[in-house]
């Protein structure tokens, strides 16, 4: 049987979208990116969602957890490396590539012992810039060209006023 | 004889029919509903918080879409009509300031990526920048913000119908 997955690839904004059946090889996936116009390379690393470690695929046989609507990433970096800064306080800690916006924020506020009312009202920016991403966006999609690493603040949201 | 489809029309059911719109279905955070152009209703999926209803319904206007930013209305699925006041989500402090029912009748959220609220609020360009719209992300960009915050700890639930 066939599953649809959808493949995200770092430095690419868009997903695609893929059919893949059960005797489907990784080669597949790679060919699949490329037919879609985006260039990768043997450097490019393949995760299931927010996973720590890459998937193994050999052969012709999907792996098992790559369900119908997965996610997988194609990243270049293995890990990403975050920090956080929250008033005077500053952490760091390493997170997979397909690890979303939302994990982070829960990481630091478990870190940073922030009270749950704090919680619900502060969100993660990224530092240097007043863009505060969508939760479900993966941190391999924010990372600098290049980079494997990434910075936010930890703020207060802000009420739609005027 | 068919009336001649709409570029706009056009360029909404491409971006209904994306990757990152499907991607967001098969997760459950979204489906659409039903669609009648130039309007679209699209459910989106809300937090478990006691007695209340596990999604809201949204409609949305798409005139002149995607250069043209939507407006969207909360939505009854039941009834197919206006969402009545007392049934909208409500929160503490960030989700009420967006889901205002006394707001232009009902009509539409107080975003500045919704078509009609952003007019007259000039200075939302700067408070605001990452809740804008934005054509090439289109009716994405509003749906992942609703998402959010029926999603996020601000959100306490509301009545059901």
């Amino acid at each position: 049987m066939s599953h649809t997955v959808f493949i995200a690839v770092q430095g690419h904004d868009r997903l695609v979208e893929v059919d893949l059946p059960d005797n489907a090889s990784i080669e597949i996936v790679h060919a699949s990116v490329k037919e879609a116009g985006i260039e990768i390379d043997e450097e490019f690393i393949l995760f299931h969602d927010e996973d720590d470690d890459p998937i193994e695929w050999h052969g012709h046989k999907r792996p098992n957890h790559i369900k119908h609507g997965a996610k997988l990433h194609l990243a270049k970096c293995r890990k990403i490396d975050v920090t956080i800064h929250y008033l005077e306080k500053t952490a760091k800690h390493r997170f997979a590539p397909g690890a979303r916006v939302r994990r982070v924020k829960a990481w630091a506020v478990d870190h940073f012992k922030l009270a749950e009312r704090d919680a619900a009202e502060h969100v993660l920016q990224i530092c240097g810039s007043t863009d505060r991403p969508p939760t479900d966006t993966p941190l391999h999609k924010l990372a600098k060209h290049g980079h494997c690493e990434l910075g936010f603040d930890l703020v207060p949201d802000i009420r739609v006023e005027g | 004889m068919n009336a001649p489809v709409s570029p706009s029309q056009l360029l909404l059911e491409r971006d209904l029919a994306a990757p990152e719109f499907r991607f967001g279905q098969v997760e459950g955070r979204w489906r659409i509903v039903s669609q009648a152009w130039p309007h679209v209703v699209i459910a989106v999926s809300a937090a478990p918080r006691p007695n209340s209803p596990a999604e809201f319904g949204l409609r949305f206007e798409c005139s002149g879409y995607p250069h043209q930013a939507v407006t969207a209305q909360p939505w009854n699925l039941a009834t197919g009509a206006p969402l009545a006041a007392h049934l909208w989500p409500r929160g503490k402090t960030i989700l009420p300031s967006v889901f205002r029912p006394e707001w232009r009748g009902g009509t539409c959220l107080y975003l500045p990526c919704d078509r009609i609220s952003m007019n007259g609020h000039d200075v939302w360009v700067n408070q605001h920048p990452n809740r804008l719209w934005k054509p090439a992300r289109g009716i994405i960009c509003y749906l992942e913000q609703v998402h959010d915050l029926l999603n996020q700890d601000d959100y306490t639930g509301a009545a059901t119908a």
